[in-house]
């Protein structure tokens, strides 16, 4: 074969392959922005079930603001955004406003790569003192470091809400499985103590020929979105603290939160590490969760849990209730995370500031940007006066987590080396589950690892402390 | 041809790769080697700070432990794929009926996505309702009651003397690639060496190894070359399977480390640092692999 | 070849067959789930086997009918009008292309100047070129960002497609260990005849590399089509995203819509592996061998 001939492929390949592309090039009505004074880009998380609604919120802003443009840009949501974001940001092509899950805020702003709003809200006549009383505490909390605001809570996120399987409580109950009595299938467990012993009823082991296989089990304490996620959860409800913001100190090493991991290390041992991890390393998605197959009887579930039980297991019969605690607790017990809404460094142009700002406040805190609609049910909005809550109310699955959302005293540690604690933390409760061993063989104890934690953080916020703040 | 033409023909050639590295690649290199002597958080200006992001790493054990995964890994992992990737093309260069069939389906886990593979992986590898072990399971359990042992299928997942050895077998299961590398250059070989090869009374073994294997070594040295510098840097697959991090850190691999520090921790002085390390055992790797595999690589242009 | 025995062409199939299962599961797998309403896909074991079938309920799943589902295009109806697919596609397909004949071009012009031509310097300007791959690239990121954006190139296509155009060290590579086995005599006899070099690149080279080309094409092309990060980082514009981003949309912290991203992604494969099955004998079909003999 001549080159003529490969060359002749190439062209008729070539040629080919233009025509689809030609005949795929149809461009969908995007969310237009034609005509405006003033076009903002905006870059969001929300794909999947929350898509729509986003981008109807986002129509009706525009709808109501007709000098200002909306070009909606969908970043996903993991290691890669930061990428984008920081390259951007230093490229100085940021976006206008750009969506900020809630603990990278002071990580961001001590990083100088978000622009501090309150000059910027004292200009568009919003007093920011008054916006504070307007939302949950720890939610406008996070947005808030070294005095200035960086951010403005657009998502509350009450994590989290303790779910149990009646149907499969119920069921067991009547195969005989588990004593009569031992559970009530109508009522959660209020205390850690309940818990243990509910723990305790429901758990059924199979014996096989190669080792036993766990048939079903009660809660598993550290599947809880992540370790990191599962130790703040426990360490709150048992009454702990995880960062003094006065002194800056880490405290994971807290009396009360290792109280916390010596509970979670006791489910490790009794109903073994092992098998239980297993259940847990389900399919890394909603659906196939142990919860719904009634595998795993209770579980802690974020408020996107309901709107996913609906998805995938409709006729699921299901309670909601706040997470049990132990005596000298906390009742209630809870913390929020979700996004925030922020202008990254680098935007000047005082008009785009403007209408930037307008974005966010409307998105979260006025009575348009926080309906329902334009949020579906798995996004409150952080803005108490909103008509959301109203509404969620009549629903007594989500009335309970507004109950949660109102009794919230915490947010993640609201400082610059939050993830870096959070891994530190992860790790802490990895070792402590599967109780791996220090070279003289015992194994690590709860408080080790949680002072490990403590220190490498400390040492490592130091550092940051120690370096001169951005621009100053 | 006059040496020096030669040279002025071979620049020439390489031209594009010439423009493309002196507008792309010089300058970003020159200043990561900077940044691993400074502190450095991305946006401020870096901070010179000499040898101690080198020296931070000497006592980081998640640096160590990132180091050892990877060198077992790579270990391992290279080696496996390299044979699977070779018994499957000379599975298929039998040239059987269904070929076309055979190969497309041995393909298909390099083509389909990794956000569906991985959740595949994740049911198959599952130690209670994952197929891996729903077939172990029988088999240690006659084991088990025939010689009174007693063997339990593994948590692939959650033991963490298992993340690697499952990393390992997905590896081995996506090597499309390599196979059909090692297809073409199956073809290549010339007919007429088999049979005179045969009619020397040589075997099919010796056939394969005097014959073969010489005659596609430049492409097994390809891959063997590209896998080392690839599974030095590995590390997509575990951050899929376990976005969390495996349990005891077992699939924290260099890369992911040196990854977090530059795009989570905001060290991307430290991160440098990591990477130019990294950068001199795999140039160190390569440079070995080549002066030690000369005499085995055979390329028939040079050779005539 | 007809010389291989009965009973090797018999073991050959029952062990390729064999493979072939283990092999051809993640792509049972995608097409499967695609198939699945939400509903069906809350169980531990997945159904693997179409079929029709009423609900699932506990009964059923203790005796293994769960494993048979009743396939339905309900997540491609969704799917397809969620995300833009179609515009998505459009994309991928021009990135994908100008990338391809970029890379076939510039690598195997470079890889001749690496292999073909022999100067003084030149095995270390190669391995300098492979040891550009070695440097992990997450510390390289931003500065090249840098040099596009001030080449006012973000935001564009260029980012994604010029590089290609100027020699991937990997292709480079690749060719270079095929032209390696180009027999000397025909390009020392193109040279008596007074050929330029281009021409021998053009003449007997590439002729003789169709199986190298084919290998480059597919693999230049799989790479461009499953990228992630590059559109992500150069595109501002979600008219200019590309599949695998398209893909991602389908996800987003509180939910998925998970089926319907495995319909997208079906028909992100399936006009691959249709190529594939028709390009395949590219591949292997050794004109070298049938080229000494002409």
């Amino acid at each position: 074969m001549g080159i003529g001939t490969i060359v002749r492929r190439v062209l008729v390949s070539a040629g080919a392959l233009a025509l689809v592309a030609f005949l795929a090039g149809y461009r969908p009505a995007d969310v237009s922005d034609g005509g405006r004074r003033q076009v903002i880009q905006v870059w969001h998380p929300w794909g999947g079930p929350i898509l729509e609604s986003y981008q109807r919120g986002v129509e009706l802003f525009q709808k109501t603001h007709p000098t200002i443009g909306c070009k909606l840009l969908y970043i996903p949501n993991d290691l890669s955004n930061s990428q984008k974001f920081y390259t951007a940001v230093i490229g100085n092509c940021a976006p206008d406003v750009t969506f900020v899950d809630g603990p990278q805020v002071a990580e961001w702003a001590e990083r100088g790569l978000l622009t501090p709003l309150d000059e910027l809200l004292r200009e568009a006549g919003e007093d920011p003192e008054k916006l504070r009383q307007e939302f949950f505490e720890p939610c406008w909390k996070q947005c808030v470091y070294r005095g200035k605001v960086y951010a403005i809570t657009y998502c509350a996120d009450p994590n989290f809400c303790f779910f149990w399987n009646k149907a499969a409580i119920r069921k067991a109950l009547a195969a005989g499985e588990v004593p009569a009595g031992a559970v009530d299938p109508e009522k959660a467990p209020a205390t850690i103590e309940e818990l243990d012993r509910c723990n305790d009823a429901v758990t059924k082991v199979r014996q096989t020929g190669a080792g036993e296989q766990l048939e079903r089990i009660g809660l598993v304490p550290w599947g809880v979105y992540g370790h990191a996620n599962s130790i703040f959860t426990w360490g709150w409800a048992f009454g702990g603290e995880f960062y003094d913001p006065v002194t800056d100190k880490i405290t994971a090493s807290d009396p009360k939160v290792v109280k916390a991991l010596e509970w979670m290390c006791q489910y490790a041992r009794k109903y073994n590490y092992e098998h239980i991890s297993t259940l847990q390393s389900s399919f890394g998605s909603a659906e196939q969760n142990p919860f719904i197959v009634g595998k795993q009887v209770m579980q802690l579930l974020h408020l996107s849990g309901i709107a996913d039980l609906e998805q995938y297991a409709p006729h699921l019969e299901y309670g909601l209730a706040p997470i049990p605690q132990p005596p000298g607790g906390e009742y209630n017990s809870s913390w929020v995370g979700g996004w925030t809404l922020a202008i990254p460094a680098g935007v000047t142009d005082p008009a785009r500031r403007q209408a930037a700002l307008e974005f966010i406040l409307w998105s979260c805190a006025k009575p348009e940007g926080t309906t329902m609609d334009v949020r579906t049910s798995r996004n409150f909005p952080g803005w108490k006066p909103s008509s959301f809550f109203q509404d969620a109310k009549k629903d007594p699955r989500f009335a309970m987590f507004v109950q949660i959302l109102e009794n919230c005293k915490h947010q993640r540690p609201v400082m610059p080396a939050q993830a870096f604690y959070m891994n530190e933390l992860a790790r802490a409760v990895d070792k402590a589950v599967r109780a791996e061993k220090k070279p003289d063989g015992t194994p690590y104890t709860a408080k080790e690892l949680l002072d490990e934690a403590t220190q490498r953080t400390q040492k490592y916020l130091d550092r940051i402390r120690a370096r001169k703040p951005n621009g100053e | 041809m006059k040496p020096s033409r030669e040279r002025r023909l071979g620049l020439l050639f390489i031209s594009p790769f010439l423009i493309g590295f002196t507008v792309f690649t010089i300058y970003p290199v020159i200043a990561s080697l900077y940044y691993s002597f400074c502190d450095y958080d991305v946006l401020s200006p870096p901070q010179f700070v000499g040898l101690a992001n080198f020296r931070e790493m000497a006592s980081d054990d998640r640096f160590a432990k990132g180091l050892w995964n990877t060198v077992v890994f790579t270990v391992f992992a290279v080696p496996v794929t390299m044979v699977t990737a070779l018994v499957l093309a000379f599975l298929l260069n039998m040239k059987l009926r269904g070929q076309a069939l055979y190969r497309t389906i041995f393909f298909l886990p390099s083509i389909v996505p990794i956000i569906a593979s991985s959740v595949l992986w994740l049911w198959l590898l599952n130690s209670d309702y994952g197929l891996i072990n729903a077939s172990l399971r029988p088999i240690m359990s006659w084991l088990n009651s025939a010689f009174g042992l007693h063997l339990e299928p593994p948590g692939w997942l959650t033991d963490p003397d298992y993340a690697k050895p499952a990393l390992i077998m997905m590896a081995a299961w996506g090597v499309g690639g390599n196979m059909i590398l090692y297809l073409a250059a199956l073809g290549d070989v010339p007919q007429q060496l088999y049979e005179a090869a045969e009619l020397d009374g040589a075997g099919a073994w010796e056939r394969a190894r005097h014959v073969t294997l010489p005659m596609i070594s430049p492409v097994l040295f390809f891959t063997l070359v590209m896998g080392l510098i690839g599974s030095f840097q590995y590390f997509a697959q575990p951050l899929v399977m376990w976005p969390g991090g495996a349990p005891g850190d077992s699939a924290l691999f260099y890369a992911l480390y040196l990854f977090q520090n530059a795009f989570l921790y905001l060290r991307m002085g430290y991160a440098s640092a990591q990477a130019w390390l990294l950068f001199i055992v795999i140039v160190a790797t390569t440079l070995l692999v080549f002066r030690s595999t000369r005499r085995f690589v055979y390329y028939a242009g040079e050779g005539a | 070849m007809n010389t291989v025995p009965r009973w090797r062409r018999i073991a050959g199939h029952v062990v390729l067959i064999a493979l072939s299962f283990v092999f051809v599961m993640p792509f049972a797998w995608l097409v499967t789930t695609s198939l699945q309403p939400d509903t069906e896909r809350s169980q531990l074991v997945p159904a693997l086997i179409p079929g029709p079938k009423s609900f699932g309920d506990a009964a059923e799943q203790a005796t293994g009918k769960h494993l048979v589902y009743q396939p339905t295009l309900v997540q491609y109806e969704k799917g397809l009008t969620r995300v833009p697919v179609l515009m998505f596609f459009r994309n991928t397909l021009l990135v994908c292309v100008l990338t391809v004949l970029g890379t076939i071009l510039s690598s195997s012009l470079v890889a001749y100047g690496f292999s073909i031509l022999k100067w003084r310097g030149r095995d270390v300007v190669f391995f300098v070129m492979l040891a550009t791959m070695m440097l992990p690239g997450q510390v390289t990121m931003v500065p090249v960002f840098t040099i596009w954006r001030k080449l006012g190139a973000v935001d564009t296509y260029v980012p994604l497609v010029l590089p290609a155009f100027l020699g991937n060290s990997f292709f480079i590579f690749l060719f270079r260990q095929f032209f390696l086995t180009v027999p000397r005599e025909l390009i020392e006899a193109a040279r008596m005849d007074g050929a330029s070099e281009f021409r021998i690149w053009a003449r007997i080279v590439m002729p003789l590399s169709v199986p190298a080309i084919a290998t480059v094409g597919l693999f230049s092309f799989l790479g461009a089509w499953n990228d992630f990060l590059q559109p992500l980082i150069y595109l501002a514009d979600q008219t200019k995203y590309t599949l695998s981003l398209g893909l991602a949309m389908f996800r987003t912290q509180y939910g998925s819509e998970y089926g319907q991203m495995m319909a997208v992604a079906t028909l992100m494969v399936v006009p691959i592996i249709i190529l594939f099955f028709f390009a395949q004998k590219t591949f292997i079909q050794g004109i070298k061998t049938s080229g000494l003999k002409g």
